[in-house]
């Protein structure tokens, strides 16, 4: 079961969520519950502590709280959740959304002005919910996560292709399958963490062995399965070869 | 030989004409202008008759070595070029006395500038020795006349002399201070050559090498402060312009939507007496949603750019949001939090996010165009730049959308770019800027259809 938490000040407006939320639950049959409906984003917090399964939070943009903000209790709430899914009510469209989805990967955000928008809000929400965690469950769910400053990322390990040190000491560049990224790390530290399905191929080069297509043993390069290549040393060569034949 | 009064007028006569072409091309440095032809060659006649005469007569008795009558020479030498200048260039005396004094200094100090060449003093009763002297003097005159115009030109001191020529304010002491100029030469140079040579030391000399450092040191820091402050004015001015253009145009807003809203008040106004609920409520709700289409937009991305508190940054992203305007490029600018400091320098910030900034324009630019015919494209089709700052640093995410998918692993390569070779400069200089700092790290990738480029800035000590 998947817990909701609700934070808002103002109570008639979490009255009303909560209503529609609890008809929309028990007419789809979505295996949730709401199990904290707070003005207080403490409590809330606190219930997601104790709770420390993945949910869903409505939370309201303006809070009236001197410690928290909107933004600021959903950095709260992704550090206790990195994965569980952030929706925004807000009084007005005037809001800098893009900015909370891509800080806090927030879902989508609900505007509170007419009751029938704000219901339709919350429906929709709730089925891209239900949509994403069946996709999920097909996926075998391991992840490489990267913190940079308050963001934690995760990457499923199966999209990285290879890991590459950069111009500059512990400097490192992952090549993804739809991304890229750099960041401050040790390849020699990568190699330990990811050890099982990565192999140092090179001095500068860790890749995911189950993305390898082909070797070009003349050029002594890795062709990977999106086209993209890598050299390879001498030395890898013997055990590329071996895996490939395996 | 022995020399009389009209040998040595004679031989002087060459001698004055290169000073005279020399002082034509010292001239023509300093204000850019040139003589009338006819009027420069019938001025040499009262000037060499001025300089000559007195000079033989000078030399014939023997008195150069008194630093009186070389003092009295470089006066005629003034204002013989005084008189030129006020009849062939037609300036007026001020600026005539003014230039010449400065050519006739300029000349002398050039003219003794020879003398790092020079081992010794020539023997003038011996012919050849005179005619090596006469030919070498003519030749380094014109020479060093060229390359000291060169040199003004190409440090632009002719701008300051003319703006020092032509200032409002009377600047009365330093216009005596040019007019003695070629006399206080002649007379530091005789106070450092005769009067004051102690053991290993010279104190004239080294107060105008005091005087020189000082010059030098003031001038080119000066200007560099000067050039950086006038670079801030100018991203400043920049930036205010496009605030105000902005808030012009929500008042242009404000006033067509008045106007609507009148009209439609008066209709309302009917509806409301004859208690017709739900027509006032209908007008309420497209009254406000109309208001917030048609200005929430600008009021927003105005309070936006206010956040972001780094000037050098701000500046950037007034002028990059001018451009796109007149690019006819959507743009949508998000800073919901203010933005007081940047942990990287702020000329490294400004080129890293100006480079994500212009593809991101001209990718848009792009698509804009190969997608004129459907509409639905249009509605995604815009720039969109976040800038959300917090304790832990800053993060800069830059958003264009794309037609193709974007060869990630290639963009991040050197001198690669989707123009073309030759032009992936900019990607190459912001991996190097991303690099070079243990504090930044970036990310890209593609979603939807866009393309999204994050760079995120830590809070923490800045190591190179």
């Amino acid at each position: 079961m998947i817990p909701i938490y609700l934070c808002d000040d103002e109570a008639a407006v979490r009255r009303e969520i909560r209503k529609e939320l609890e008809k929309e639950i028990l007419i789809s049959g979505y295996d949730m519950k709401i199990i904290c409906d707070s003005g207080s984003p403490e409590e809330v917090l606190d219930a997601a502590a104790k709770n420390g399964k993945r949910g869903i939070f409505f939370l309201d943009v303006d809070l009236k709280n001197d410690r928290y903000t909107g933004f600021t209790l959903g950095q709260a709430v992704r550090k206790l959740d990195p994965r569980g899914f952030l929706i925004y009510v807000t009084a007005y469209g005037e809001l800098a959304f893009d900015t909370f989805r891509y800080k806090l990967e927030a879902l989508d955000y609900i505007v509170k002005d007419g009751r029938e928008e704000m219901f339709r809000g919350i429906r929709k929400c709730l089925e891209i919910i239900k949509d994403r965690l069946k996709e999920e469950q097909g996926e075998d769910g391991e992840y490489f996560t990267v913190k940079f400053m308050d963001t934690v990322r995760h990457i499923p390990v199966d999209e990285i292709i290879y890991f590459e040190t950069g111009g500059k000491s512990h400097r490192i560049i992952l090549h993804g399958l739809k991304e890229n990224m750099d960041f401050t790390g040790s390849i020699r530290e990568l190699q330990k963490t990811m050890s099982g399905k990565f192999m140092r191929v090179h001095r500068a080069y860790l890749v995911n062995t189950q993305r390898i297509r082909l070797l070009d043993i003349k050029e002594m390069k890795i062709i990977f399965t999106n086209g993209e290549e890598c050299p390879f040393s001498r030395k890898a060569k013997y055990e590329l070869m071996s895996l490939l034949n395996a | 030989m022995e020399y009389t009064y009209a040998i040595v007028f004679l031989l002087n006569i060459p001698l004055v004409l290169s000073e005279y072409i020399c002082c034509i091309i010292l001239t023509y440095a300093l204000i850019k202008q040139k003589p009338s032809l006819k009027m420069a060659g019938l001025m040499f006649i009262p000037y060499c008759l001025i300089i000559v005469l007195p000079s033989s007569v000078f030399f014939m008795k023997n008195l150069f070595g008194n630093v009186f009558f070389v003092v009295i020479v470089s006066f005629l030498e003034s204002a013989g070029w005084t008189l030129v200048l006020h009849t062939a260039y037609r300036l007026c005396w001020e600026k005539s006395l003014l230039t010449g004094a400065m050519t006739v200094f300029l000349y002398g100090t050039l003219e003794e500038l020879g003398g790092f060449f020079i081992r010794g003093n020539f023997d003038l009763s011996i012919p050849g020795e005179l005619m090596m002297y006469m030919v070498s003097s003519i030749a380094e005159i014109l020479l060093l006349g060229i390359i000291v115009s060169g040199i003004i030109l190409k440090l632009r001191l002719h701008e300051v002399y003319n703006g020092f020529l032509s200032a409002d304010r009377k600047n009365y002491l330093w216009k005596a201070v040019i007019i003695l100029l070629p006399v206080l030469k002649i007379l530091s140079v005789e106070i450092a050559n005769e009067r004051l040579v102690l053991n290993n030391s010279n104190p004239m000399i080294s107060l105008l090498f005091l005087l020189l450092v000082m010059g030098v040191l003031n001038d080119t820091f000066r200007c560099g402060i000067q050039k950086k402050q006038l670079q801030e004015q100018q991203a400043s001015l920049e930036q205010q312009k496009m605030y105000i253009q902005s808030l012009e145009s929500v008042q242009r807003d404000v006033r067509v939507f008045r106007h609507d809203f009148k009209n439609r008040m008066a209709g309302i106004r009917i509806q409301a007496d004859e208690g017709d609920l739900k027509a006032v409520q209908t007008f309420i709700s497209e009254v406000t949603g109309d208001f917030e289409k048609k200005m929430g937009e600008k009021i927003f991305q105005i309070s936006q750019l206010g956040n972001i508190q780094v000037t050098e940054l701000k500046g950037l992203i007034a002028v990059k949001v001018s451009e796109m305007e007149q690019r006819g490029i959507p743009f949508r600018l998000e800073a919901p939090a203010a933005i007081t400091e940047v942990d990287i320098p702020a000329g490294d910030l400004c080129r890293a996010a100006g480079i994500l900034l212009d593809n991101a324009m001209e990718e848009t630019e792009a698509f804009l165009q190969k997608s004129m015919e459907s509409s639905e494209d249009k509605k995604h089709c815009k720039v969109t730049a976040l800038f959300c700052g917090d304790e832990s640093g800053v993060s800069i995410i830059i958003r264009n959308p794309v037609k193709e998918p974007v060869p990630l692993s290639k963009i991040w390569k050197n001198g690669y770019s989707t123009k073309g070779p030759g032009r992936g400069i900019g990607l190459a200089s912001l991996r190097r800027i991303v690099e070079s700092y243990d504090n930044v790290s970036s990310r890209s990738y593609e979603e939807d259809g866009l393309f999204v480029q994050e760079l995120n800035i830590g809070t923490g000590e800045r190591r190179i």
